[in-house]
């Protein structure tokens, strides 16, 4: 419970804080850590307005969407704490609850007969299922270093001489890309930009709006927090004391939203044709981790 | 330590072979210098001056800082900054290198020597192929100077893979062939590559006695 309760404290505070990092960098004033939220609670308000082309999967594709990110966090250990949902093989589960949001975001946008939205569920699918096989090779690699095959039992990271950082990093690295491409982040998109051609999640939203709108939004805050728990996990030794954890884990949060905040600050966009190239090369880097996790263990 | 220069070192070479920049050519492969000199200080087992020295002067002070400190002075003379457009594009060229890890696993296994440290030959073979995929698919001689650095890096990390059995003179004589080669380009781009009318490997086809 604790877990989740973690989970749901950061994914409040997480966007506000990549907000804040990104008005500071550019030397404005900008909104409150707390304004993503305040503007979920004025969506969640508003009432619901529906295309007229629009059919009945986008009247429930929203709820999905929200119900798959919330039951897959469900899963995810945090610092030492047990989560909620836990069993063996359940990291597939995890995966595909997330692409099961995807999908329903994708047919959704089908749904409104809307072109623009359309292209953009076209990218969204391309770069879901480029980035999948990372997810899965770094998930695999991990099973085979820890000999564990749930979330918990991969992420429970052993402290003192056992301690390893630099797995701890690289499997950050990773998560952390695959963080920025799940939720259509810059450099692969940027969810300020309002040009629909370069759009990939943005223009999938474009017709939903009010409660349904404030669904996805929270689903996409609840999906930073996951990864960025995953990425505390596998950074934060299990036998430190509770405050300690706490604290490391408050702390992993805050440097990852920071660093966000201030990769979309400097960086730009990459150019279309060259998201798949990042894209691969995570997952490269992925298959490059799983190699050398074969050696480290004398199976290869 | 040593697991995270392996991974470095695979990941820059993953970088190397997707880039279109030339100055990330000249960054990585300078970084890569560093890499394997910390690779040869871990694994050094005969610790005596000249061989440290010399470690010190191939990894060190030719690859991080001469050869990119060359490499840039060749960039901002022929004025290119960025592979050729008809070259294979960056997302091939990753595809194409999960291919290449998978041979060089292939490669390490079928070959392999007891006394021979596998994960050093893995990560050669990945760097030779590396170099000899830059050769084969950018079209700008730049590409392929580089190209040959990433061999004789892949031939570097061999010689650390059989340690002992491979004499450092050795490694150096490859690493004078290899010289030879960027010094020839190097006149090519920088002397008579103008005369001739392009950059791309294809018109070194046109010199003649």
């Amino acid at each position: 419970m604790v877990a989740l309760i973690l989970i749901l404290t950061t994914s409040l505070f997480f966007p506000g804080l990549i907000v804040r990092v990104k008005s500071i960098a550019s030397g404005r004033k900008g909104p409150g850590i707390l304004q993503p939220i305040k503007n979920i609670y004025v969506l969640l308000r508003k009432g619901i307005v529906y295309s007229t082309l629009s059919g009945t999967v986008s009247r429930f594709a929203p709820v999905i969407v929200f119900g798959s990110v919330a039951v897959a966090s469900l899963m995810i250990p945090v610092a030492g704490f047990e989560p909620l949902i836990s069993f063996n093989g359940d990291f597939i589960l995890f995966a595909y609850l997330l692409a099961l949001a995807r999908f329903m975001m994708i047919i959704a946008s089908f749904d409104t007969g809307s072109s623009f939205e359309g292209m953009g569920a076209s990218r969204e699918a391309l770069y879901g299922m480029l980035i999948e096989p990372a997810l899965f090779i770094l998930l695999a690699g991990l099973v085979v270093f820890t000999g564990e095959y749930s979330l918990t039992g991969i992420f429970n990271l052993p402290g003192g001489e056992n301690y390893n950082l630099i797995y701890g990093l690289i499997i950050s690295y990773i998560l952390g890309n695959i963080t920025i491409i799940e939720n259509s982040r810059v450099p692969l998109d940027d969810p300020k930009t309002h040009l629909e051609l370069t759009m990939i999640h943005e223009v999938m939203v474009l017709d939903t709006s009010g409660f349904n709108l404030a669904l996805i939004q929270f689903s996409s805050f609840i999906k930073f927090a996951v990864f960025g728990s995953l990425i505390a996990s596998a950074l934060i030794p299990r036998d430190l004391s509770l405050a300690w954890r706490l604290i490391s884990f408050v702390t992993v949060q805050m440097v990852f939203a920071a660093t966000i905040g201030f990769l979309e600050s400097f960086r730009t966009r990459f150019k279309m044709n060259r998201n798949q190239q990042f894209i691969l090369t995570v997952t490269m880097i992925s298959v490059l981790m799983f190699v050398i996790i074969l050696f480290t263990k004398n199976i290869f | 330590m040593l697991i995270l220069l392996y991974i470095l070192f695979g990941i820059s070479l993953v970088y190397i072979a997707s880039t279109e920049k030339f100055r990330h050519y000249i960054q990585i492969y300078a970084m890569q210098g560093i890499l394997l000199f910390g690779m040869a200080l871990i694994e050094l087992k005969d610790f005596y001056f000249l061989n440290l020295l010399l470690i010190l002067a191939e990894t060190i002070i030719f690859k991080s800082v001469i050869v990119p400190y060359l490499l840039r002075k060749i960039m901002q003379r022929t004025g290119i900054y960025s592979v050729h457009k008809r070259s294979l594009k960056g997302n091939y060229t990753v595809l194409l290198m999960m291919v290449i890890l998978g041979i060089s696993l292939l490669l390490a296994k079928v070959l392999s020597i007891p006394s021979v440290n596998k994960i050093y030959t893995v990560i050669a073979w990945f760097t030779l192929f590396t170099g000899l995929l830059l050769v084969s698919v950018r079209k700008y001689l730049f590409g392929h100077l580089v190209g040959f650095l990433i061999i004789e890096n892949a031939v570097f990390l061999f010689s650390m893979a059989i340690g002992s059995r491979f004499p450092m003179l050795v490694n150096t004589g490859i690493l004078l062939d290899i010289f030879i080669a960027v010094l020839v380009m190097s006149m090519f781009l920088t002397k008579i590559g103008h005369k001739m009318g392009g950059f791309e490997a294809d018109t070194l086809s046109q010199l003649k006695d």
